[in-house]
């Protein structure tokens, strides 16, 4: 009775104002609780924006870099066809991303190395921009390229010069396998090769290459693997349904006579020769089946006109036999491996050999008499008989957009 | 007698029962307000911590910094410490330069990343700067054109992993 007494009395009690203290503290801690957690998710969100965006633009440039190729590969290739595409979605993500690809004129940019590619991804509020100036790259990066073991004969001088400019003498070449075997590149005693020598990823190059001969540059391992695109014939050749095929005569082959033949047979009758004589501008040849070059035959580019051969069979050459590209111009004489099986490359020379081999799946083996001069990529490479390989800096340098297996990567990178 | 009992019984007062329940409630109620007031401050601090702490704030820098740089970064000629602690890699200086002509360098010591800055060709040393303390362990590694950093900090009250990737996008 009395404490009901007391609780009904009009005195003023503390424990109304403790209550409403605590209620306010805890409120207080709760809304700070709720302003962090919602700054937190807030940096969180737009840290993911920023990433996601970031990740369209680069995106959006492989794409730009992706389609420009395709065009370039289709030989569709022209200022008004340049690949653009605005708020395209990213696969699996809400990002999007625009790309645009500036050039003045496509063969005008080509000879300041200006065509850019500017993309930009968003997120949300998050937007990021990156831009590159993209340039031409060539299959004929290294001097010898391999898959395997390339063997260089004791003596062979591997050096380079450029064909684009004479007084060019700083030349900067290299050869290599991408083996990480052992014993991939076995250098004979006096072989001295003029520029660096690389070997695959993770391989060891003390063991990889040879303890033999000299280097005058730097022996390392790739940190990227090399691409090697894939070639193929031109669907547009015509296709002759027959082999060309020369018996102690000489047949010549002008523009005209380009197409696809199911082989190449050239072979002595009467004490003579055999002879392809390639004559007459460019002269693309696809075959089918197997290049055989008896003794004492010749394939020869004469002065002013050019060889494209594309082979999916192998190349057999007997003594004195070989390919003879006239006027010295390694592109004049190029050489393409489009088999699906197994080739053999038996490559010879009465003199000199001047062109570029792109066979990454061929076993190569050359029998130059004098020198070599070009490129060569392959699965393996012998080097027979010693004597001179000259890399031409210019197959490098100097790609075109008509080159086969040219294309664009990315030389200069930004992002804002 | 009765008339004095009377009076005293009339007097406002509690018994001494009542007045040990009211305290042990009292003490009750205020330790559950006062455990829920230092749970609260704990999870705030906590949580502040996790957000905003020192470790977590250099930790966001160093990954940014660090990504910045290597994106920018040539693929051709970067360079790991054989221990892993430090990182070079060259750059272009701006659009017009003509060839690599920059290079970054990460490196821990006492305790802290570094960065430094220079030119090549001759190598100068343009500029030191610090990009977090309180390392506690920090590693990179590459593979094929991109560069990984594995930073841990720890300021002795919190650790945080960080890990960033990126991609080396120049010729």
């Amino acid at each position: 009775m009395n404490l009901k007494k007391v609780l009904q009395s009009k005195e003023c009690g503390s424990a109304v104002v403790l209550v409403a203290l605590v209620v306010v503290l805890l409120s207080l801690m709760g809304l700070g609780l709720l302003q962090i957690g919602l700054s937190s998710r807030l940096l969180a969100t737009q840290a993911t924006n920023k990433i996601k965006a970031c990740s369209a633009a680069d995106a959006g440039l492989t794409k730009a870099l992706f389609e420009i190729n395709k065009k370039l590969k289709a030989k569709a290739l022209s200022d008004q066809s340049l690949p653009q595409v605005t708020d395209e979605t990213l696969p699996g993500c809400d990002a999007t991303f625009s790309y645009k690809i500036t050039a003045a004129s496509i063969k005008a940019a080509l000879g300041v190395n200006s065509l850019t590619i500017e993309s930009v991804g968003k997120y949300g509020y998050a937007t990021r921009k990156v831009h590159a100036l993209i340039g031409l790259k060539g299959l004929f990066d290294s001097a010898i390229l391999v898959k395997d073991r390339m063997s260089l004969m004791p003596n062979t001088l591997v050096t380079g010069y450029n064909s684009a400019d004479p007084t060019d003498k700083d030349f900067d070449l290299k050869i290599g396998t991408t083996s990480t075997l052992a014993d991939r590149i076995p250098l004979g005693p006096g072989t001295v090769v003029e520029g660096d020598v690389f070997v695959g990823i993770g391989g060891d190059p003390q063991t990889v290459i040879g303890a033999g001969g000299t280097i005058t540059g730097n022996k390392y391992a790739l940190d990227m693997e090399p691409d090697f695109p894939v070639i193929t014939p031109s669907s547009l050749l015509t296709d002759w349904g027959t082999s060309l095929s020369a018996k102690g005569e000489t047949i010549t082959i002008n523009s005209a006579g380009s197409g696809t033949y199911s082989g190449i047979d050239l072979s002595k009758a009467d004490g003579n020769p055999g002879t392809l004589e390639i004559q007459g501008g460019k002269v693309v040849l696809h075959i089918t089946g197997n290049i055989d070059l008896g003794q004492g035959c010749e394939l020869i580019v004469r002065p002013g006109s050019s060889l494209v051969l594309y082979i999916d069979g192998d190349i057999s050459a007997d003594n004195s036999v070989g390919v003879n590209n006239q006027a010295g111009n390694v592109k004049d004489f190029q050489l393409y491996a489009t088999g699906t099986g197994d080739q053999v490359f038996n490559l010879k020379a009465k003199s000199s050999v001047f062109g570029t081999v792109y066979a990454p799946k061929v076993d190569i083996t050359l029998y130059p008499s004098v020198e070599m001069r070009g490129a060569i990529v392959g699965k393996s490479v012998t080097f027979k008989s010693g004597g001179k390989f000259y890399y031409d800096e210019a197959l490098r340098d100097n790609v075109s957009i008509d080159d086969e297996g040219a294309r664009f990567i990315v030389k200069r990178w930004g992002e804002e | 007698m009765i008339m004095a009992r009377k009076r005293i019984s009339t007097q406002y007062g509690f018994t001494l029962i009542e007045l040990i329940i009211a305290v042990a409630v009292s003490l009750v109620v205020i330790l559950g307000v006062a455990v829920s007031l230092v749970d609260s401050q704990r999870s705030w601090h906590r949580l502040y911590n996790r957000a905003f702490s020192d470790v977590v704030t250099d930790a966001y820098v160093a990954r940014k910094t660090f990504n910045a740089a290597i994106r920018k970064a040539s693929k051709n000629g970067f360079f790991i410490d054989d221990n892993g602690n430090g990182i070079e890699v060259c750059y272009y200086a701006d659009d017009n330069s003509t060839s690599v002509d920059r290079y970054a360098r990460f490196y821990e010591l006492n305790g802290e990343l570094n960065l430094i800055r220079g030119k090549l060709d001759p190598k100068v040393t343009l500029e030191v700067q610090t990009v977090c303390g309180n390392v506690s362990e920090c590693l990179f590694t590459t593979a094929g054109r991109s560069a990984q950093m594995i930073l841990t900090l720890d300021n002795g009250s919190q650790t945080i992993t960080t890990v960033s990737c990126a991609l080396m996008h120049n010729e």
